[in-house]
């Protein structure tokens, strides 16, 4: 499946001023969900490629 | 040919080029991203068109500000971006494009693009896996989401995580290598 980007059209991005206390906390306990979240992933296909075929 | 990548995207470079295009001859000149100057700044004023202080974003020392230029034309801001190192993302501050790069008699398009391709690529350089966070109008939500890949976090807050990263640096710098 082929995604392709819209083309960005905006003259400024920001200028609302810097992340509050409350946001970058949020942003880091998602940011480290996430991650947590990959390497679960990473594990359990780990773990799966790791079984070996058992032929009755 | 496609090739396949070891991350699993998917998509299709559609065209070798990392720079900005001039809107009128649909040339393509390439760019330098760079720390910028006192120097550089002065002619940074909301005389001469600029909407932000940006001498005032240079004074935040935890900030670092680029200019993206052509490159052998170092002089000739064509973009701004400020961005904060944090402890596991980036987040971008502002981005401008030059007075001269705005609205729909832009010379230049693909500014505001390039400098955050960049702000990403700093993100995978510090260890943050091209995690990369900004504030956006309300009204503009939906633009960064189909323009950058972002993720609306919530309230005002965007975030462009990693395979969304990986894109964007793939578009603009194409000649960088990543798995």
């Amino acid at each position: 499946m082929q995604t392709k980007l819209k083309e960005l059209d905006v003259d400024f991005i920001g200028g609302q001023g810097p992340l509050t206390n409350e946001e970058e906390k949020a942003i880091s306990e998602f940011l480290k969900s996430r991650k947590v979240e990959r390497m679960k992933k990473h594990l359990r296909f780990t773990r799966t490629n790791s079984r070996k075929k058992v032929t009755a | 040919m496609k090739k396949n990548r070891q991350i699993g995207l998917d998509f299709e470079i559609d065209q070798l080029t990392n720079s900005i295009v001039n809107v009128v001859s649909g040339d393509s000149f390439p760019t330098d991203i760079t720390i910028v100057t006192v120097e550089d700044l002065k002619s940074v004023t909301k005389k001469n068109g600029w909407q932000f202080l940006w001498k005032t974003e240079f004074k935040y020392p935890e900030r670092d500000v680029y200019k993206l230029t052509i490159v052998n034309n170092p002089t000739v801001i064509q973009g701004l971006l400020s961005l904060e190192i944090k402890a596991d993302h980036v987040y971008m501050h502002l981005v401008e494009s030059a007075p001269f790069n705005i609205g729909k008699n832009k010379i230049y398009a693909g500014v505001p693009g390039n400098l955050v391709a960049f702000a990403c690529k700093l993100s995978f350089q510090r260890g943050h896996e091209g995690n990369l966070s900004f504030l956006s109008k309300s009204q503009l939500v939906q633009h960064y989401i189909d323009s950058l890949g972002a993720f609306h976090f919530g309230g005002r807050v965007m975030i462009i995580e990693t395979n969304a990263a990986l894109k964007l640096i793939n578009k603009y710098f194409p000649l960088c290598k990543l798995n």
